[in-house]
């Protein structure tokens, strides 16, 4: 995953703009410019990328979305709905252990110091709602597997691989955005 | 500009970036195409296990708990791998969105990165809500990740502990006034030889990549040493 970084930094707008069509889940209000146009003054905008959830496994009714999400403003990300023939319920959530402290990181790996660790039920976790994410400036925030996630609950439908459906975010100054969230495997 | 209406999608691209695009066509797929990035794991071929190793084994091989299968039907399943195989354990429930499918997802690859030697890696899942995770749902949920799975589930809850206490783990399920559910549970994973040794420890967020390359030096142990 070199490239992650890559796509990140200097290359810039034009990198992220087509970035956006490779996903084709994104929206951004940048529209007709063109490439030569684009290269350094213009403001950048919102981005949006990587809308995915993953495929329901059998028997359950819960899901998660998850997205990278780069505001060129201080901005918050408040809110999340799924269209009612999706989820009954959209929830914003964060993945934490579930006891405070403790909760070094031991995943030192392959290390030997592993053994002077405590291990008993360290890193037990838990999956809260939250308020609102912090979107600073210009910094890429990640909603993954094991941080935040947008949670569906009360499926209608189990998803499937291949699937998309709409998620509208709302931020707090950009107001409310619609992506196109895609199911895939894992 | 500003107006939604004006947010245009894919289509609209002129030529002039369409060129552009196909030189950094594959930066762009790369930064779409995996969903699991986050693990951010190498598939660099190690000598060695990266997952946790204790000086001491963790030895769960005398505990067990009930696998469930569709129907009601339970059978004691002791944590111990079969003759030569290794067996990987985790605790979760189903209604767990987020924690539980990446693991069980990673396993699922990592099995099939193994090849033939998938086979040799067995799955258990055992439920930390029974309540809610019936015979019935643990037997589909596991399915979907592993269709030779082991669901494991009882309604005891001292068994249940007994059984967490021997992998070193927690969990708690909390139901809340307003109807909602809270389960936290340890988010480790585990696994064990045919002697009922704990052979390594992965924490959440290991990734397919780590297992199987730790999965593929055990059972390389494993053989050496029969
Ligand atoms: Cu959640």
């Amino acid at each position: 995953m070199k490239t992650q970084t890559l796509t990140r930094t200097a290359t810039g707008l034009v990198v992220g703009a087509l970035l956006l069509t490779g996903c084709g889940s994104s929206d951004s209000s940048s529209s007709s410019t063109t490439a030569a146009e684009k290269t350094t003054t213009t403001a950048p905008s919102l981005q949006i990328d990587d809308v995915w959830a993953r495929q329901s496994p059998m028997g359950t009714s819960a899901g998660a979305v998850y997205l990278e999400i780069t505001s060129p403003i201080d901005d918050e990300l408040v809110g999340a709905s799924v269209p009612t023939d999706i989820a009954g319920t959209t929830e914003i959530h964060e993945t934490v252990m579930a006891d405070e402290g403790e909760a070094s990181t031991t995943e030192a790996m392959g290390d030997d110091d592993t053994s002077t660790t405590e291990m008993g039920g360290g890193d037990a976790m838990t999956m809260r709602p939250v308020e609102s994410i912090e979107l600073p400036a210009g910094e890429t925030v990640k909603l993954a597997p094991g941080g935040y996630h947008i949670m569906l609950l009360d499926l209608v439908e189990p998803l499937e691989v291949g699937d998309t459906f709409e998620v509208t975010l709302s931020l707090q100054v950009a107001g409310d955005r619609t992506v196109t969230a895609e199911v895939r495997e894992g | 500009m500003a107006s939604p209406r004006d947010l245009t999608r894919t289509a609209a691209l002129p030529a002039a970036l369409l060129v552009a695009a196909l030189l950094v066509a594959g930066v762009a797929l790369a930064g779409c195409g995996s969903g699991s990035d986050a693990e951010g794991t190498t598939t660099t071929k190690a000598d060695q296990i990266q997952g946790i190793v204790r000086d001491e084994p963790l030895q769960v091989g005398d505990l067990s708990l009930p696998e469930v299968a569709a129907g009601d039907t339970e059978t004691p399943f002791a944590f111990r791998a079969d003759d030569g195989k290794l067996l990987f354990v985790a605790f979760g429930y189903t209604n767990c969105p987020d924690v539980c499918p990446t693991t069980l997802y990673d396993i699922k690859k990592a099995r099939k990165q193994l090849g033939a030697d998938g086979d040799r890696v067995q799955v258990a899942f055992a439920t930390v809500d029974p309540e809610r995770d019936t015979a019935d749902v643990m037997t589909q949920y596991l399915g979907s990740f592993a269709t030779d799975g082991h669901p494991l589930r009882t309604d005891d809850p001292d068994q249940l502990h007994a059984a967490q206490d021997g992998f070193g783990v927690t969990s708690s399920v909390v139901k809340n006034a307003d109807g909602s559910t809270d389960v936290s549970h340890s988010a480790r994973s585990f696994v064990v030889d045919d002697q009922g040794d704990v052979v390594v420890e992965w924490s959440f967020g290991t990734g397919a990549d780590v297992m199987a390359s730790d999965l593929e030096l055990l059972l390389a142990q494993q053989d050496g040493a029969s």
